[in-house]
């Protein structure tokens, strides 16, 4: 549990501080096409690669600190024990066994992604696109650790 | 079997949603659960379940949404920061000191910071922090003061910069391109986020004058004696920096709409201004806000890629033949279509939030209404209004629970608040509906 919230602390800075590289990239990008009328297809892949793992890590974030919008018209939660077994309930249903199945299905394309060494679809781009696909399943395994970390830290409030 | 199973999967999504599962978990994990059931029942292809990865890595590239991540930051640091709250004084007091100036000062106000951050969220609770205790003071009506904050805090999702545009003109310049090369038109124009930046300009602008003007015909509100330092009235102080910031940032939608910048660029120009001037006032809250994005990111891009998983699985099981199927039975024309999609929208606003209805109904509905000649920028433009309600109406208008935050008032007096602005809201849609050049004109002529 302590690790888990530990992990969570550290994806959360290398989350800002992939936030702040692409506001870098992007402003960067812009002062090379206003300043001096060119471009560079690299700190445009920089952008591209620091968006896509932003994305992935800021939903593993978001669900962590519990921030995911929920509704609760019927607020189920009211009764603690009944609340507490349809979190369980929900969690290995809707969250541990989606995101387990999308770990497998993404393992073709990060798989032929690494055959061939994947890099940018622009020349001149930057290498390394197999890594960011790799993300991929990394942030579904990362879900399915906190599905974990949410029923231990459920059994830890209940006893 | 397969109408049976979309059926279920359809209901159960929405008992999901309102039993307090979060949302992004339902979109994502039913689908998912149904698709399985339906390859067991020989109805489903189970393989089309492998484009979900491919699709996450499209929304991963896709270079419209590198906006919402940039522009979310900047409203979070102009919202530590105290720069918000600080312009937000600056500009109090600006149509005097009356209690009818304080209505027109909360949605003048509420219109900059729109213009700045387009955090719904940040406005309403800076307002209810800041103007509510100067209304009461005025001894405005407790359900009045809910009822204009709420509805004009909730402008930051009509007036550019917005988040709910950014995202819509993602999915709408799909449809669109789609539907003009199966027209024979190979080399579609796009429809840019700039073109629904300057469609929604006029119909925002129209709702704050509407609201303005239903406020100036409040009666009530004692005068209060004005002091030098606005303690018993309108909070004034003239902060140049306050007024500075909120000024510079409205340069943020007007290059994009003069088509100076694309609205990536000025995200990050925005974030630049307000950075700048964070670091400057409160160089600590920098990293807070900075954690805050993330997180508001992860919630946005949680429901963009589970609505994706949704649509998929809908669609594998002829969800969007069905839809096809209703709207060719209707008469001719997209007129019918359209007000049936307004209907369903509005009524989805009930209970699920800008970012669901926006993943979820409008890749189903827009290639149909555009293949029958429903102007792609006038029905985004609907859609922003339509989706704009469904922040004031209960029991999940979001905008109804930043208020709660910061104001004590019954739920049941909240909702009655709303109604007025909910009803000119509705009002402003037909409006819309009867004369689309208010939302047409205007990128006709800039874009």
């Amino acid at each position: 549990m302590m690790v888990v919230a530990r992990l969570m602390r550290v994806l959360l800075i290398f989350s800002s501080c992939l936030l702040v590289l692409l506001f870098a990239t992007v402003i960067s990008a812009a002062f090379l096409r206003y300043g001096f009328s060119t471009g560079s297809v690299k700190i445009d892949d920089l952008q591209h690669y620091a968006f896509g793992a932003l994305i992935l890590f800021s939903i593993a974030a978001a669900f962590w600190s519990e921030r995911h919008v929920k509704v609760e018209v019927f607020d189920i939660a009211k009764n603690r024990s009944i609340g507490e077994r349809y979190r369980q309930f929900w969690l290995i249903l809707l969250v541990f066994f989606p995101f387990g199945l999308l770990v497998f299905l993404s393992v073709p394309d990060v798989l032929s992604s690494w055959q061939s060494l994947e890099g940018s679809a622009e020349p001149n781009g930057l290498g390394g696109l197999f890594l960011l696909k790799t993300l991929f399943p990394f942030a579904a395994v990362l879900m399915v650790v906190l599905v974990f970390g949410k029923m231990f830290s459920l059994q830890d409030k209940s006893s | 079997m397969q109408a049976v199973l979309l059926f279920i999967m359809v209901t159960a999504v929405f008992a999901g949603i309102a039993s307090g599962i979060p949302v992004i978990f339902v979109l994502l994990g039913v689908p998912i659960l149904a698709a399985i059931a339906g390859s067991l029942a020989g109805v489903f292809d189970f393989s089309l379940l492998s484009a979900i990865p491919p699709r996450v890595f499209g929304i991963m590239g896709n270079q419209i949404l590198y906006a919402v991540p940039l522009f979310i930051l900047m409203g979070k640091l102009l919202e530590h920061s105290g720069l918000a709250k600080r312009g937000l004084f600056a500009f109090t007091g600006l149509f005097g000191q009356s209690p009818k100036a304080l209505s027109f000062t909360v949605i003048g106000v509420s219109v900059a910071i729109a213009c700045a951050s387009g955090i719904v969220g940040a406005t309403i609770t800076m307002l209810g922090a800041i103007a509510l205790p100067a209304m009461q003071r005025f001894q405005f009506s407790e359900r009045f003061c809910a009822g204009l904050i709420t509805a004009s805090g909730s402008l930051g999702q009509i007036i550019p910069p917005s988040i709910a545009l950014i995202l819509l003109s993602d999915q709408i310049s799909g449809a669109h391109v789609a539907n003009q090369l199966a027209n024979g038109n190979f080399a579609p124009d796009p429809i840019s986020v700039g073109h629904l930046f300057a469609g929604a300009l006029i119909p925002g602008l129209c709702l704050a004058a509407a609201y303005a003007v239903y406020a100036s015909s409040i009666p009530g509100g004692a005068r209060v004696p004005d002091t030098p330092n606005g303690k018993d009235g309108v909070p004034v102080t003239t902060d140049w920096p306050g007024r500075l910031v909120i000024l510079s940032l409205f340069l943020v939608p007007a290059s994009i709409l003069l088509g100076f910048v694309t609205a990536t660029e000025a995200s990050a120009v925005g974030v630049l201004i307000a950075g700048s001037f964070a670091l400057l006032a409160k160089p600590d809250k920098v990293v807070p806000a900075l954690k805050e994005s993330v997180e508001l990111t992860g919630v946005i891009f949680g429901i963009i890629v589970a609505a994706s998983v949704f649509s998929l699985v809908l669609r594998g099981f002829e969800g969007d033949v069905w839809v096809a199927l209703m709207f060719s039975q209707l008469p001719e024309g997209g007129h019918w279509a359209l007000l049936l999609v307004m209907l369903v929208v509005f009524l989805l606003g009930f209970l699920l939030e800008f970012v669901e209805i926006t993943y979820v109904v409008v890749p189903i509905v827009a290639p149909v209404l555009f293949a029958l000649g429903i102007d792609p920028v006038w029905f985004a433009v609907l859609m922003v209004v339509n989706l704009q309600i469904s922040f004031l109406t209960p029991p999940m208008g979001i905008s109804l629970f930043y208020y709660k935050s910061v104001a004590e008032i019954r739920t049941i007096e909240l909702y009655r608040a709303v109604v007025p602005f909910i009803c000119i809201q509705l009002l402003l849609l037909v409006f819309l509906y009867l004369f689309p050049p208010l939302a047409t004109w205007l990128p006709s002529v800039l874009i």
